[in-house]
């Protein structure tokens, strides 16, 4: 690839400087290397985009952690393969469902169109970006258009997408997926805990692993122990057709076990 | 040509038809006999209702009370109109000339009563007469066993009944006829359902020549917008609806509307909103041989009074928000935007629900301190059917196959009893639905349903999944 020296002028300076002390409003994860590599946190007026089946959840902490008043605009392209946001749902995550608003714009292109509309409005506490599967319509052009518009009028920008990472120009990139969760009495799952991986920042460190665990109550992150250089596990395993329903299946090698021993002696 | 029992008839005809003797309810096989190489069309009344609405839309340049009369009638309420037109006359001569370009043939009448005018422009020509009461019997009543009745009572024309007592005539021919004369005879009101509500307030452009081009139109309905501005500050009042219709010099009428969220009167808001709301527009606008008028209807007002800007920007954020919600509406249509509504139920697909932006907002309950999320934040609409594995048929799932994956449930916390809505239904019927909060091994956590009571209402329930927390 030749290099083009006489165009790199025409292109903006980074917003993040690594090292330099930039007086940008910053949303901290609470988790000591990944704000670092962040140098702080995640800038509030850029564009940054998730991967990931978790997405939807890492997106909705990451507002209701934003110290930003206003509604939050919740763009998607119409597609609902994975159910639609929930009220109840998101006021248990913490958030107040009334400052939800809900676009579905029915097309990646409108989509795009109301995003650049909603950049525009500096009322809003966010703007989220929801596609599915490879939206190509989302090419670079566009991811640098999306960055100047929250670079420009200060709103954070998310954009939750969907297939294989794509290049872009947004400042970070995530992979969000569930993690094991902390067990409560009785072996109940416990608070929603993610595990995010800072896949690529411009201008920055990058390929950090970290368990983040979501306090409601406070709205905010809680670093949940080091996993470096582990890596994330695969979510699920497709199997042929072995899998039959059976009415009374063995019992389970683990809990079933115990669950027998637990049955044995409260009949001894 | 139409089928009556099996038999073809002739339905109507046109006037070379009528000459060659052709008349409405000839078979066809005898109009065939007649004229051999006579043109036939099925008889159609849906597409004849159809073209005699879009006449009627067309017919709203002259007024904006226009009523479709079918089988074959306009009625315009030209009250107060005329003078815009030049009078009566040359607004009539209009109207005719307009529609003989189209290729039909108008019979116009005009007269103080719908009643009155229709019956004029259906008998008048025969007749002869240009008064209501040297028409026929046939105006006063459809019925064929009435007319008799008046002509064998010596009657002739309407003018012969309305000089009767009126009395005498309710008590012979019922109140129907003496109503159906008092119409015709000018003497009762006789109030008329338009096919479009008329505005409060409108404004319009007539162009000598029609105009074709988009910059055109787009100068004259800035001009349009600055015009229905001036009467709305006048009014201290802003429209929430303004509804813009383009005549066609062919008498096709387009229309374009665009709705605010909140009392609006700012031309360069509004031209901008239609702008978005014409680009959007799944047909574009097809000018045609070009627009002979304009006009702009607002329907819906509000009070609006000057607004002072805070100190605190407040207001501003909130201008600022309802601009941005009219400009995705006019972008992507009204009913894109939702908010998240909560409604008071158990059942949980109905707690929460989408509901138009903008009609006031609900307070959600806040959770308990201190316990994790017992609601996914995405939820399955419909649930998906999963097949599960439990140890017993009504214990916790211990795997589950969900879009050809196997998960294996680590932790689980139910199960959350939630009954049916049986007091909604006859038979006090419907499934119990156990739901279950799962976390499988890689930490993805679900919400799962059993639904039915195993032995008790069910002796095989399904299961499903409803819902995501990450």
């Amino acid at each position: 690839m030749p290099s083009q020296p006489a165009f790199a002028h025409r292109l903006p300076r980074p917003t993040v400087q690594p090292g330099g002390r930039v007086s940008q409003p910053r949303l901290g994860l609470d988790a000591g290397r990944l704000d670092a590599a962040l140098n702080g946190g995640l800038v509030l007026a850029g564009c940054h985009e998730i991967y990931g089946p978790a997405a939807t959840a890492f997106a909705l902490m990451l507002v209701l952690a934003a110290p930003r008043a206003g509604p939050i605009l919740w763009i998607s392209d119409g597609r609902e393969e994975d159910g639609r946001l929930y009220g109840t749902g998101i006021s248990e995550l913490g958030g107040d469902p009334a400052r939800l608003w809900l676009v579905a714009a029915g097309g990646v292109l409108p989509m795009l169109r109301a995003a650049s509309e909603a950049q525009a409005c500096t009322a809003l506490a966010a703007v989220v970006l929801e596609s599915h599967g490879e939206a190509r319509a989302i090419d670079l052009t566009v991811t640098r258009r999306l960055q100047l518009a929250a670079a420009a009028h200060g709103v954070f920008t998310l954009m939750l997408r969907g297939g294989a990472p794509r290049p872009s120009a947004a400042l970070t990139r995530w992979q969000a997926q569930a993690a094991p969760t902390r067990r409560l009495a009785a072996d109940a799952p416990g608070p929603p805990r993610l595990a995010i991986t800072l896949a690529r920042q411009r201008g920055g460190p990058a390929d950090i692993n970290q368990q983040l665990e979501w306090n409601r109550d406070r709205r905010r992150f809680v670093a949940a122990g080091q996993s470096a250089g582990q890596p994330i596990p695969i979510h699920a395993v497709p199997i042929g057709a072995v899998f039959a329903r059976r009415r009374h299946p063995p019992p389970h090698p683990g809990a079933g076990a115990a669950a027998a021993a637990h049955t044995a002696a409260a009949a001894a | 040509m139409a089928s009556d029992r099996g038999r073809q008839i002739v339905r109507a005809a046109n006037e070379a038809a009528l000459a060659l003797g052709l008349t409405p309810g000839l078979a066809l096989a005898d109009a065939r006999a007649a004229v051999p190489d006579v043109a036939v069309a099925a008889f159609d009344p849906d597409g004849d209702a159809a073209c005699l609405d879009w006449l009627a839309r067309g017919a709203t340049r002259w007024s904006p009370l226009v009523r479709a009369c079918p089988p074959h009638g306009l009625l315009i309420d030209i009250s107060g109109c005329a003078h815009l037109f030049g009078g009566e006359a040359s607004l009539v001569a209009d109207a005719v000339t307009r529609l003989g370009r189209l290729g039909f043939s108008a019979q116009p009448a005009l007269a103080a009563t719908p009643a009155a005018a229709m019956a004029l422009a259906r008998f008048g020509a025969r007749s002869g007469g240009e008064r209501v009461d040297d028409l026929p019997l046939a105006a006063l009543s459809e019925l064929e066993s009435v007319q008799t009745a008046l002509r064998r009572a010596g009657l002739k024309c309407v003018g012969d009944v309305a000089r009767l007592p009126r009395a005498a005539i309710a008590a012979r021919f019922g109140e129907a006829l003496v109503a159906a004369l008092d119409q015709l005879r000018e003497a009762a009101p006789e109030p008329l359902d338009p096919l479009l509500p008329a505005a409060p307030m409108a404004a319009q452009r007539r162009f000598a020549q029609p105009v074709a081009s988009h910059d055109a139109v787009r100068a004259a309905l800035a001009k349009l917008l600055l015009a229905v501005q001036v009467k709305l500050t006048a009014l201290g009042a802003g429209g929430r609806r303004f509804a813009l219709a383009l005549y066609r010099a062919d008498g096709h009428v387009a229309e374009v509307a665009v709705e605010t969220a909140a009392p609006q009167r700012d031309p360069a808001v509004l031209l901008r909103l239609f702008d978005e709301r014409i680009a959007a527009l799944n047909d574009p606008l097809d000018p045609g041989f070009g627009y002979d008028l304009l006009r702009l209807a607002v329907p819906i007002t509000a009070p609006l009074a000057e607004t002072q800007l805070g100190l605190d920007g407040g207001a501003l954020a909130e201008t600022q928000l309802t601009a941005l919600v009219d400009r995705l509406s006019a972008r992507l249509g009204q009913g894109r935007l939702k908010r998240l509504a909560r409604a008071d139920s158990h059942i949980p697909e109905q707690a929460s629900f989408l509901a138009a932006l903008g009609h006031g907002e609900d307070s959600w309950p806040a959770p308990d301190p201190g316990e994790p999320p017992g609601r996914p934040i995405r939820m399955f609409d419909p649930p998906q059917p999963i097949e599960v594995l439990a140890e017993v048929p009504d214990g916790p799932p211990r795997r589950f196959r969900w879009r050809g994956c196997v998960h294996d449930v680590t932790a689980h916390e139910g199960p959350e009893r939630i009954a049916a809505q049986w007091w909604r239904r006859k038979d006090g019927a419907g499934l119990t639905r156990d739901y279950w909060r799962v976390e499988d091994a890689q930490g993805q956590r679900y919400w799962l349903f059993r639904h039915g009571l195993y032995e008790q209402e069910t002796d095989s329930p399904r299961w499903y999944i409803h819902g995501l927390f990450a």
